[in-house]
Parts: C-alpha cells; structure tokens; sequence
C-alpha cells in the first residue's frame, strides 16, 4: 500500500465530507429549535398536547433510526405513491429524532431551574417569552450542556446511515473505496475523519463550558 | 390612604383551605408585619396579592385596581394582562431564598428589569442600580455575582432588585429565615431604614423583636384566619388571643404584665433607688469592677470622704458621725460591688458594656431580659444613699465595697481591715425581710486518693454495670438539708456493701466538691444469683426518690477488676461515710457533710468530700471522726481548704440591737438565719478579733437569673429599719 494510494482515499473520502457535514450542521440548526418547543409542549398543562408529545417521545426512542430513516423515505411512496429527495429525507428522519432527544435534555434542564427563578421574574414584571429567553435560558444551556455535547457527537455519526437510503456521504465512500481496493484502509481513514470532527465538536463544547464558568 | 385592600380572601390547596375569609387593608406608608406558625397561610397571603397563586375567592384590590374582575359559576375570572401587570408593577416582593438570578452580576440583577420591563436608558438604569446598591453598601459587589456573596448581601441585592421598580407596595417573606444568626442583623437594619422612609411595607416574619421595633400594626395567624391584630405592644406584649400567647411564648417570655422603665420620681424610697439606677447604669461584672470602683472613689472625692482603694478594686469610703453623735460606737456597712450576668436567650445585652435599664413590673423593680444585679447593688446603693444623707443622727460610718464575691471571694479574702475602728459590720448581702443572718459555716474540703491493684476475677463472676443519673444535685450549702435529693455514690455503694461479696471494676461520680453529686456509674463482678436481691434494693431506691434514672446492665467484656482489698477500701469509707445534713439546731442545719465526687486516673482513685460546721465545737467533734475512718481505711489527703465562717454569741450586741429596733418597729423578733454557705463575713472574722457581724436586705426573688425581682415595698421598709438601726 503507497504513501499515493492513501493520499488518493483521503481526497475521495474528503469530498463526502461536505454532505457529512450538511446532514450534521442542518440537523442541528433545526432539531434544537424544535426539541426547545417539544419540551416546552411536554411540560404544557394542556394534557392532551402534553401526551402527544410523550408519545411522539416514546415511539422516536422506542425504534431504530436506521427504521426511521427508511419509513421517512419509503413510506409516502407506498402510501401515496409520492416519492421525493432522499436528502430531504435524511434531513428530516434525523430532525424528527433528534428533536426528540434534545427536547428530553432540554426538559431536564428546564426541569432543574428552581421555581422561584420565574416567580422572582414575575414580580419584576417580565412577560414569559421575556423570562424565557433572559431568564431560564441562559441557566438552562449551562446545565444541559454536558449531555447536549454527548447527543450532539452522535448525530455526527449517526450521519453515516445516510446510505441506506442512497445519500452519498463521507461513510459510504469510504466503503465503497473498501470493496474496490479490497482493503481495510478507506474505513481506517474514515475513522479519523470521524475522530477529527468528533475533537473539533468536543473541543467546541468545552469551550462554551468554560465560558459559563464565571458562576455556579 | 389606602393602597391595598385583601377583601374575602380564600384559598385551599386540594382539600386543605389554607386561608380561611381572611380581609384586611394596608395605607400609605405603613408597615404592617404578619406573624404567625409556620402553616398559618401568611405567606399565602403574599403570594396571593403578588398573583404567584391563584385564589379560590374574595378579591385583592391594588390602587384601585381588582386582581379578579367576575366570578362565574364560582370560579374567578381574572382581570386583564395590562391590569394585572399594572398591579404587578406597583408590587415588589422579597423571598425568603432571595431567587437572585445566578448568571447575572450584582448590578445586572438590578437593571434587568429596568431594561427590559420598564425599557429604561441603559445609563440611567446603571445609575440607578448603583445608587440603590449603595443605599445597600453594597456598592463594591456590584460586579460580583450571587454565588460570591453571603446570605445577608444577597438577601440585600434582592432588596435592591425590588426597589428598583419603585413599587407602592413592598412584600416580604420570611426574609431572614434563610439565613445564618449572625447575617440576620444586616438584613434587619435595612428593613428598618425602609421602615424609616415610611415605604408601604408588608412582612411576614418570625422576628418578634423586630416586628415590635419596624410595625405599624401586626396582623396575628392562625390555621388560616386573623385571630388578633393592632398596635404591635397591644398584640406582641399583650396578647389576648390565647394562640397569639402560646405561639408567643415559643418566641419571647410573655411578661404577664406590661413592663414601664422605673420612674424613681415617683417611687419611694427615692434616695435609694437614685443610687441604685446609677449603679445599674455601670457595668459591673464579677472581675470587671473598676468603673463601679471609680464611682464609688469619685462618690467619695466629691463629698470630702476620707477613700481607700486596693489592687483588687475593694473601696473603703469613710465618713465621720453626724453632730453630737461623736461618742456613738461607730458601725460598719458592706456590700459587694459585683454581680452575677445572665440573660434570656432572646436578650442583646452586652453586659460589658450596656447599662441595665430599671423597669418596673408590679411592685418589683426587675431588669429587661437580664439579672437585675440587685445582688448586692442595692446594698451599694443603700450604702450610699446612707453616706449622702446629711440629716441622720448617725455615728461614723465605714463603707466596706468588694469585689468578686460571687466568684472567687478574692475581695473579701485580701481586704485590709487593719484601719478599721468598728467592730461591728452590717453586712447587706441578704436576702429576706424579718430575718437576720447571724452564722455561717465553717466549709473543709478534701481530695483523697486510694492506689489501684487488679487482680484477676475468680469463674462464676458475672460483670454488671450500674448506672445512677438524673439526681437534682444541688449546692453542697444550700441544698444539703433536702433529703429528697440523695446522693447516687452512697446510694450505689450502699448496694455493693450488701451484695458484700463484689470487685468493683470501674467507678465514676459526681462533679465539683461543693456541688452534690448528680450521677454515679459502678462496674463490678458478682455472683449471678444476687441479682435478684439487688433489683428490689434498687427498686426501692427508685421509689423513694421518683424521678431519677437508676438501672443495672450485665455487662461481659473482661474479667480484670481491683482487688479485693481496694473494693473493701472504697466500699467501706464511703458507707461508713456520714453523708447530708447531720446536725439541726432551731430548724437550720448546722452540720453536714456531702460525698461529692469518685473518679480514677491509671493509677488511683480519688474520693471527692466536704464538711460544714456552724460552730467549732461540732466542726472539732466530727473532724476527730472523720480522721479515724481516713485512717482506718487507707485514704491519703492530697489536697484540702477551710473557708472560715462566722461564729459569734447570737445574743451580743449588734444582733440584739438590731433585733431592739425591728421589736420597736413589728413588735415582733427578727428571726434568726444560720447558713451553710459562704458567706464574706467569714474572712472579716478571720480578720477582725470578736467581730459581730449580721447580714439583712430587702427581699428579692429569683436572684442569679434573668427574672431577679426586687421588692419596692420591702425595700422602703428596710431602708426606714436600716437608718433606725444606725441610728439607735
């Protein structure tokens, strides 16, 4: 095996990396948002939204994403017979997934926040969007972030089941690459790409936490 | 003008209504204090009108705006958001757990609201933030964040934070119940400031001091309703409301009646009770009692008396006999400078520093929450008011003042008497009215010790451990005649010298030598079939003197015990041991004895005891006893004392005299008083060949603790006998 044929696997498996990527950074970009408003629904009074959410919760955590993926693919096809972009389609099983995780963690933290935070607000005259974004918030990130970093480093890899519905990303280079060649090698230097990113995401993470240091 | 209005209010958690129909209105710049058990529903209260929980009925009235605007079917419908945050914003609160937020600085916390309720210029919003923080003096944390600061600060941020928004109405709960006794101070004081620049202010605490010193008006809980409201010294000093009294209680002792400072304009005997509000005035501890010796020396000085003075702070004040009096024996007066500093748990007194404030309760004389020093102030003080008094037929007069009498008796131990013409002393440090103290004991202590030995327990032994608590004890003077009191290390030993046949192991009893013991634990080896026997002594032991803890435990943990001969040793001198009151005479003990501790180191047992004698005689007759039963069972004297006491022919003539003038004035005796104390006398007599030597006083009650009470009627009477003596 030469220096050449590894430096030609890398650059192949380097352009995948972009879709990587792109599954990554838009999944997160909408499955936060999304799990913030499944939390808040979960905690809502209203029961009847309070139990769809907890069944949305139960069925996402209940089934593999690999299932997941195909059904968000497949099945308007052979419902509706409608069939449409398999990106969208990644993109969308792992928002639905996600979104469930993170709204869990994000219940945690909001769950951890003392009662009186929001009575004090109240009586300071904040409005509740208010008390929610200056109050809660800022408290809540500090606290969620250890395990948020934990889901957020597998949705990075999570992203490789992309190629079961025909997405072309970093992984299914990297096997396909492997079959060719006939050698272990590609799947090797798939695995310090994934390493790389999953130390630039760590790195990221600690950094913020140790912004939020400054109180306790 | 009314601010608030809580019309009707009810609110029920579940099944459980909390605040029960409960109406009341706060005005403009009042402050108005809820008090009551924690569960009564006062904080309720506040978190109803601060719309932190919904109420079940009635209605809260802010400004003239209703927090509820309709009921239907029952059910509250609340007014409109603008309405509700109107009312909102004319309300602050302050919690219990100050609910600062943690990820904001100091100044932060109270701008935020400003910035973004009330949408303020940021610099303005500074500026503000600063100046009320430095109203706080917390103007150096304003970059700080909560968590570095302590209780007291952040509970003073949050005020900050609430004042921020210039509310009407300022609501707090419990605001110093979360915090550590020393930070409540702090917090307390900005209250009060607040209180001061007549802020509308309602509080719910368990502060009742504070509540007594900020109120306007104090509103009373309990189980959900009002039960009693009004000025706070009509609620907190004289509830009427048997739960407002109880729950009171738990807080301040509830003087029955209302205490009024002591005005001595208008009591009598004046002239005393001005010296002795001077006195009270001068701290004067046992051992601090220079400022009361300056007085006295100043008291002299101004009048032209011949003073002396001591390293020990004593005082001497002379003063020469009145016209045509000259030939009259002169007469010697003394009294203690010194008093014993105790006060209630709730009292703030600093006796080093704090003048005692008279009050009057009733007919007493008492002191707020502290020893009133009656003993002996006022004997100084009617020692003084003798001295000033310039109409009395009185012969020379020499003032004798010491020091420390309650404690090491150093005063009277050193004084100089030696330039002392009189040969009679009226002492007065007593304490009751019709009597006169004619005796006191001669007091012997002793310490002993006994060599240990072990020697092995023969088989069939079995161990026991015998345990004696919870005996009254008491003072080895006062107390001794109480038989009721027993004595635990003769009651223990008594069972050992009837099982006969022990090994006592370990021993242990009692505390100080002049105390009588309290608790009494013997280990020790004896034949199983004795218990039986045992159990009905200590059954009858238990009987006879009620409420003490006596039990017997077997025990197997070794088999190592002193010898034999050691057991009989101790058995022996402590049965044989005359022990309590021995001797009476006209209804007062005149000898006693008191087995006053055992306890051992590696190598020796020490036995603890004390003897007091009224009279010589008796003292010399029961010491010749004493060293028989030392020697005949081995005990070695390491240590020992003798208190000298007084002794005089009760018939001479000091105590006749006196007895002539209380006969003129009662026609009737003084009833004459042996003590099995202390008494500073004692060491006069040491002092003074054929001294006579009497002590009298007015009567006070509960002296040593903070409830000393001095009897104003029974002061003017003694004080009118005290000139006629000296005058006759």
């Amino acid at each position: 095996m030469s220096i050449e044929e590894i430096w030609n696997v890398t650059k192949i498996l380097f352009s995948g990396i972009g879709v990587t990527l792109e599954i990554f950074i838009l999944t997160l970009v909408l499955a936060i948002p999304l799990g913030i408003i499944v939390a808040i629904l979960r905690n809502s009074k209203c029961k009847i939204i309070a139990f769809i959410m907890k069944v949305y919760i139960l069925i996402i955590r209940g089934t593999p994403i690999m299932l997941q993926i195909i059904i968000v693919y497949f099945a308007p096809y052979y419902l509706f017979k409608i069939s449409y972009d398999r990106f969208l389609a990644i993109i969308l099983a792992c928002v639905i997934n996600y979104a469930a995780y993170f709204s869990e963690i994000f219940r945690s933290g909001m769950n951890s926040i003392p009662k009186g935070q929001r009575e004090a607000a109240y009586t300071l005259g904040f409005n509740n969007v208010q008390t929610f974004f200056l109050i809660l918030l800022p408290q809540i990130v500090k606290i969620i972030l250890p395990p948020l970093s934990n889901e957020v480093v597998s949705l990075l890899k999570t992203t490789s089941l992309a190629q079961i519905i025909g997405v072309t990303e970093m992984f299914s280079l990297a096997q396909k690459q492997a079959n060719y060649m006939f050698s272990i090698m590609p799947l090797g230097i798939a695995a310090v790409y994934y390493l790389i990113l999953t130390f630039f995401v760590t790195l990221l993470f600690g950094k913020v936490e140790k912004k939020l240091e400054y109180y306790s | 003008m009314k601010v608030l209005e809580v019309k009707n209010l009810r609110k029920r958690y579940q099944d459980i209504e909390v605040i029960k129909d409960v109406s009341f209105e706060v005005n403009e710049g009042e402050t108005l204090v809820i008090l009551g058990a924690s569960g009564s529903g006062k904080s309720t209260i506040l978190r109803c009108i601060n719309n932190l929980e919904k109420i079940d009925s009635g209605n809260i009235i802010v400004n003239n705006e209703t927090m509820v605007k309709e009921y239907k079917k029952d059910k509250p419908i609340y007014n409109t958001k603008e309405v509700l945050k109107k009312i909102n914003l004319s309300i602050g609160m302050v919690f219990q757990d100050f609910n600062l937020f943690p990820h904001l600085s100091v100044k932060e916390n109270v701008t935020h609201s400003l910035l973004h309720v009330l949408k303020m210029d940021k610099k303005e919003a500074e500026q503000r933030a600063l100046d009320l923080l430095q109203k706080m003096g917390l103007e150096d944390k304003a970059n700080a964040y909560p968590c570095n600061l302590s209780g007291g600060q952040k509970q003073r941020v949050s005020i900050a934070r609430c004042l921020a928004i210039n509310p009407k109405i300022i609501c707090m709960d419990e605001p110093t119940s979360a915090l550590d006794p020393e930070l409540v101070g702090e917090v307390l004081k900005t209250i009060k400031q607040l209180a001061e620049e007549k802020r509308t202010m309602i509080i719910v605490t368990h502060e009742i001091k504070f509540a007594e010193e900020v109120a306007d008006r104090v509103i009373f809980m309990d189980d959900g309703v009002i039960v009693e409201q009004g000025k706070p010294e009509e609620v907190i000093k004289k509830p009427k409301n048997k739960r407002t009294q109880e729950f009171l209680k738990r807080y301040v002792e509830v003087k029955e009646v209302n205490l009024e400072k002591l005005d001595i304009n208008k009591e009598e005997p004046k002239e005393v009770l001005k010296f002795f509000e001077e006195v009270s005035k001068i701290p004067r501890e046992s051992g601090n009692e220079e400022g009361i010796k300056n007085y006295l020396v100043n008291f002299a000085k101004e009048r032209n008396f011949k003073v002396y003075e001591d390293a020990n702070y004593n005082v001497i004040i002379e003063k020469g006999a009145a016209k045509g009096c000259e030939e009259k024996e002169p007469i010697a007066l003394q009294a203690h400078t010194d008093m014993i500093c105790e006060k209630t748990e709730n009292s703030t007194h600093n006796f080093e520093k704090d003048p005692i404030i008279l009050y009057k309760d009733g007919e007493y004389v008492t002191a707020d929450g502290t020893t009133l020093g009656a003993d002996n102030g006022i004997g100084v003080a009617q020692i003084l008011a003798i001295l000033d008094n310039k109409e009395m037929k009185s012969p020379k007069i020499e003032a004798i003042f010491t020091v420390q009498e309650e404690t090491t008796m150093i005063g009277a131990k050193e004084i100089d008497l030696s330039k002392l013409t009189s040969k009679k002393i009226i002492s007065l440090d007593g304490g009751r009215e019709g009597k006169i103290l004619v005796g006191s004991a001669n007091c012997l202590e002793w310490k002993t010790k006994l060599q240990k030995e072990y020697q092995e327990v023969p088989k069939k032994y079995e161990q026991y451990e015998l345990v004696y608590s919870n005996f009254k004890g008491g003072h080895s003077g006062g107390n001794i005649g109480d038989t009721r009191r027993g004595n635990p290390i003769k009651l223990g030993i008594e069972i050992l010298k009837n099982v006969k046949d022990v090994y006592i192991q370990e021993i242990y009893g009692g505390s100080r030598v002049n105390v009588i013991p309290r608790d009494f634990k013997v280990t020790f080896f004896m034949k199983k079939d004795n218990l039986k026997k045992v159990n009905k002594m200590l059954e009858e032991q238990k009987n006879f003197y009620g409420d003490v803890n006596i039990e017997i435990l077997p025990k197997n943990e070794n088999t190592k015990a002193l010898s034999r001969e050691i057991t009989t040793q101790i058995i022996g001198f402590i049965s044989n041991y005359e022990n309590g009151a021995i001797e009476y005479e006209n209804g007062n003990v005149i000898l006693s004895c008191n087995m006053a501790a055992i306890r051992e180191d590696e190598a020796n047992i020490y036995i603890e005891y004390s003897t007091r004698a009224n009279n010589m005689k008796l003292r010399n007759e029961y010491l010749e006893r004493l060293e028989k039963l030392v020697k005949k069972y081995e005990l070695k004297i390491i240590w020992s004392q003798e208190l000298k006491g007084v002794e005089q022919d009760i018939y001479n003539s000091l105590i006749t005299k006196c007895n002539n003038t209380y006969q003129k004035m009662y026609q009737k005796d003084l009833e004459k008083m042996m003590t099995q104390g202390v008494v500073e006398g004692g060491f006069f007599s040491d002092k003074i060949k054929d001294l006579e030597y009497v002590c009298i006083g007015p009567n006070t009650e509960d002296v040593h603790s903070p409830n000393e009470r001095l009897s104003i009627p029974s002061l003017q009477r003694t004080w009118e006998y005290l000139k006629n003596v000296i005058e006759s």
